[in-house]
C-alpha cells in the first residue's frame, strides 16, 4: 500500500500503562491484601506480591511494542516483543467500533476501543486505551467512503459524552423509563451474582473466612432463642406460611429494587441515534458505552414482550449483528450491544422498526397462522411433561402427585390452544417474520438479503401429520434466542415457503456492508 | 421451486450411471450420491464396531477374572456382549443403504439443495451467493473408492459448514466449480 499523508504510526495513550498496572494490582494485590488481613499472616502470602512484577512487565512490553497504523484501506496493528504479531484489518470488514469508558477513563479523556469484524466470536481487536483525537481519526478513516456515515465531520462522529451528538434521535430513555425497565426485567439477580462473584474472587473462602465467621454468624442468626421461637410458631401452620410468604415478598421487592438500581446505573442517559446509516447507542452512568452498528449489518431484529412488559405496554427490541456472538475480553458490553431499545412503548415499535429496517413495515404485515390442528401436538408435549414431573415427585408427594397431573392436563390444553393461536409467520416482499408465545411474546424479523441458508425439516411426527418446519439461518444467530424457525406448518405450505425463501435469498446478494 | 416430494426420498428411477453427471449445467435435477458410498460407510462402521466390541470384550474378560468367574456370570456377560455386538453389526449393514436412499442433492440456478435423514428428514438450501468457500476432502477409505466429501462454508451459525459426503471425486470438483462460479455482485 502506498503511504499517504495520514499514514503515520500511532501508539497507545500513555495512561494505558497506568490502567494496565491498575488491572494487575486489582487482580493480584487486592486478594493478597485480603488474605493478609483476614487470616493468620503467613509469610508465604507476602510473596504473592511478587506475582505482580511479571504482570506489570507484561503491560509495559505491550505498551512499548503496540503500534497501529491507519492506512488508506486497512488498519495495521503490530504488537509483541519476542513473538511479533502483525494484524491487517481492512476498513471494509470492520462491523462496529465500540467504545467503553469507565469513570477513570473519562477522567483521562480516553476510551477502550473495540473493533468488530464478521469473524464471529471475539472482537477483532481490543485497543486499550486511546485518546479522543486518536479515536476520532480512526473513525474518520474507517467510516470514510461509507456514504452518509462519513458525512458527519470527524469529531462529531464520536458520541463520547463531551462530543456533540449528531444525527436523528430515535429513542432516549429518561429515568422513569429506566425504572420501568428495572421493574420489568428481573436484573436483581445480576447484582446479587456480581456481589457473590466479587466475594469469591477476593479469595475470602480460601483464607479461613468461612471457618472463622460462618459458625459465629450462624449462631448469631440461629441462636437458641430463635430456635425456640420458630419451634413455637411451627405449631401454627398458617403463621409459618405467612412468615414464609412475607419473606418471599420482601425478597421479590428487594430484587426489583436492585434491578431498578442496576438499570439506572447501566443505562443512564440511553440514547439511540441514526447518523446516516449508522445506529449509535450510548448509555451508562459510571461506565459509559458507545456502540455503533451500521443498519445494513443487522442480521436479525427481535422483539420481546413478557407478561410484565405488557402490563406497562412496553416492548424490548434487540438486534443481532454478525460481529459478537462470543465473549469479548472487553467485558459485559458485548452482550449489551445488541440492545436497540431496552424498553420501548408498544405504540412506538412500528416507528422504530421502520427507521431501523426501512424495508419492513410492521403495519402492513398479514400474519399467517400455524396449522390449527397442531395444538394437539403442543398439548401432548405438555401432557408428557406433566406426567414426567408427577412421576418424579410421586415418591415425595405420594397421592398428591396425581394433583399435578390433574391440574397439568387442563393447563397443557389451555397452553397449547393459546400458543398455536398466538404464533404466526409472514413473508413480506423483503423479509420473513415469525412470532410466538402468548405469556411472553416474541417476534423476529430477518431480511431475505441476510439469510444464509434455509432448512425444511420433518420429524417422524411431522410426517405422520403432514407437517414440516421451516428454519432460516443467519450470521451471528443465537444470542437473542428467537431464531426464525417456524414449526407446525402444513407440509405443502412449508415447501412453498421454503422455495420462496430460497428464491428470494438467491436473488439478493449478501453483503456485510 | 421445490417439487412435491421435497422431503421424501428420490422417486425410484434408475441409479445414475457411473459416468460423471453433468452438474455444471445446474439443471435442477435431484441426484443420488455415488452408490459406492454405501460400502464406504459400511467399512467405516465396521472399523468402529470392531474397536468398540474389542475394547468391551477385553474389559469384560478383565472384569470377570477380577471378580472371580462363575459359569452363570460368564454366560450372561458373553451373551450380553454378543447381543449388543450383533445389534451393532446389523445396524452397520442395514443403515447405509437406508441413508443412501434418502440422501440426494440438486444444483440449480440459485444454488444447491441437499436432502437427507432417514427418520428426521431435512432439506438444506444454500444460494450460490452465500457460499463463502468450499473444501473437497477425502478420508482414507474414501480415497480407496475415489469418493470425496464436499464441504460448503457459509456465514451462517447453525449451518456454518454443510458437508455432502459420498460424491465421486470428479463430481465433487465440478459441483464446487459450479457453486464458486460467481458474478461480481456477490462479493462479501
Amino acid at each position: 500500500m502506498m503511504p499517504s499523508d495520514g499514514d503515520r504510526t500511532e501508539r497507545l495513550h500513555p495512561v494505558s500503562l497506568l490502567f494496565g498496572v491498575g488491572t494487575a494490582a486489582r487482580n493480584l494485590l487486592f486478594p493478597a491484601a485480603l488474605v493478609l488481613v483476614s487470616s493468620s499472616v503467613n509469610r508465604y502470602d507476602s510473596w504473592l506480591a511478587l506475582l505482580f512484577v511479571p504482570a506489570v512487565v507484561g503491560y509495559l512490553v505491550k505498551y512499548l511494542s503496540y503500534r497501529y497504523r491507519l492506512g488508506d484501506e486497512e488498519m495495521v496493528i503490530r504488537e509483541g516483543l519476542l513473538t511479533r504479531n502483525e494484524r491487517h484489518i481492512p476498513y471494509a470488514r470492520i462491523q462496529n467500533i465500540d467504545l467503553v469508558q469507565n469513570p477513570l477513563h473519562r477522567l483521562f479523556g480516553v476510551a477502550v476501543v473495540r473493533l468488530e469484524t464478521a469473524s464471529g466470536g471475539r472482537p477483532e481487536a481490543v485497543i486499550r486505551v486511546l485518546s479522543r483525537s486518536q479515536i476520532d481519526a480512526m473513525r474518520a478513516k474507517v467510516f470514510a467512503g461509507r456514504g452518509a456515515a462519513a458525512a458527519a465531520p470527524p469529531g462529531e462522529g464520536m458520541a463520547l459524552p463531551a462530543a456533540e451528538p449528531a444525527g436523528k434521535r430515535l429513542l432516549s430513555l429518561p429515568v422513569p423509563e429506566l425504572v420501568i425497565y428495572g421493574l420489568i426485567s428481573n436484573r436483581g439477580l445480576v447484582v446479587v451474582a456480581a456481589v457473590f462473584g466479587l466475594f469469591f474472587q477476593t479469595n475470602w473462602w480460601e483464607g479461613n473466612f468461612w471457618e472463622r465467621y460462618a459458625p459465629r454468624a450462624a449462631k448469631f442468626i440461629w441462636d437458641d432463642a430463635a430456635v425456640t421461637r420458630v419451634g413455637a410458631v411451627a405449631g401454627h401452620g398458617i403463621e409459618l406460611a405467612l412468615i414464609a410468604l412475607s419473606l418471599i415478598v420482601v425478597f421479590v421487592l428487594l430484587m426489583r429494587a436492585l434491578s431498578v438500581a442496576w438499570a439506572i446505573f447501566r443505562l443512564y442517559g440511553y440514547e439511540l441515534r441514526l447518523r446516516g446509516d449508522a445506529l449509535g447507542a450510548s448509555y451508562g452512568l459510571l461506565t459509559h458505552v458507545t456502540a455503533t452498528v451500521p443498519r445494513h449489518r443487522i442480521q436479525l431484529l427481535s422483539t420481546q414482550a413478557s407478561w410484565l412488559h405488557r402490563r406497562f405496554h412496553r416492548v424490548s427490541v434487540f438486534v443481532e449483528t454478525a460481529g459478537g456472538a462470543g465473549e469479548g475480553e472487553g467485558g459485559a458490553a458485548v452482550a449489551d450491544r445488541q440492545w436497540l431499545a431496552p424498553v420501548l412503548p408498544e405504540r412506538e415499535l412500528h416507528t422504530l422498526v421502520r427507521e431501523v429496517l426501512p424495508e419492513v413495515d410492521l403495519d402492513a404485515i398479514e400474519w399467517r397462522p400455524l396449522e390449527a390442528r397442531a395444538w394437539r401436538r403442543v398439548f401432548v408435549r405438555g401432557l408428557v411433561a406433566a406426567m414426567v414431573v408427577s412421576a418424579i415427585l410421586a415418591p415425595f408427594l405420594g397421592p398428591w402427585a396425581a394433583t399435578i397431573l390433574l391440574l397439568g392436563v387442563p393447563w397443557a390444553a389451555f397452553h397449547a390452544r393459546r400458543w398455536i393461536a398466538s404464533a404466526g409467520w409472514a413473508l413480506t416482499p423483503h423479509a420473513v417474520l415469525f412470532k410466538s408465545g402468548w405469556w411472553g411474546r416474541r417476534m423476529s424479523v430477518v431480511r431475505y438479503a441476510k439469510i444464509q441458508a434455509m432448512t425444511l425439516r420433518q420429524s417422524p411426527f411431522d410426517r405422520r401429520q403432514r407437517m414440516a418446519v421451516v428454519a432460516v439461518d443467519t450470521a451471528g444467530a443465537g444470542r437473542v434466542g428467537h431464531p426464525v424457525r417456524i414449526p407446525f406448518l402444513d407440509a405443502d405450505v412449508a415447501r412453498a415457503a421454503a422455495a420462496q425463501l430460497y428464491g428470494e435469498a438467491g436473488r439478493l446478494a449478501f453483503r456485510w456492508r | 421451486m421445490l417439487p412435491d416430494n421435497a422431503t421424501n426420498p428420490v422417486p425410484d428411477r434408475p441409479a445414475p450411471d457411473r459416468s460423471t453427471p453433468d452438474v455444471s449445467s445446474a439443471d435442477g435435477e435431484f441426484r443420488r450420491l455415488d452408490p459406492r458410498t454405501i460400502t464406504v460407510s459400511r467399512l467405516g462402521g465396521a472399523i468402529t464396531v470392531t474397536i468398540i466390541a474389542g475394547v468391551s470384550l477385553v474389559g469384560l474378560v478383565i472384569g470377570l477374572f477380577a471378580s472371580g468367574p462363575s459359569y452363570a456370570k460368564v454366560l450372561l456377560a458373553l451373551g450380553a456382549w454378543l447381543v449388543v455386538t450383533a445389534g451393532m453389526v446389523v445396524l452397520v449393514l442395514a443403515w447405509p443403504p437406508l441413508a443412501y436412499r434418502h440422501a440426494s442433492y440438486c444444483v440449480d440456478s440459485i444454488g444447491i439443495r441437499i436432502r437427507r435423514g432417514v427418520v428426521w428428514r431435512s432439506e438444506v438450501a444454500v444460494p450460490r451467493s452465500r457460499v463463502q468457500h468450499t473444501d473437497v476432502s477425502q478420508g482414507p477409505i474414501e480415497r480407496g473408492f475415489e469418493l470425496a466429501t464436499l464441504v460448503l462454508h457459509t456465514a451462517g451459525t447453525e449451518h456454518e459448514s454443510i458437508s455432502l459426503g459420498g460424491l465421486e471425486r470428479e463430481t465433487a470438483f465440478s459441483i464446487r466449480d459450479n457453486l464458486l462460479r460467481s458474478d461480481a455482485d456477490d462479493a462479501v
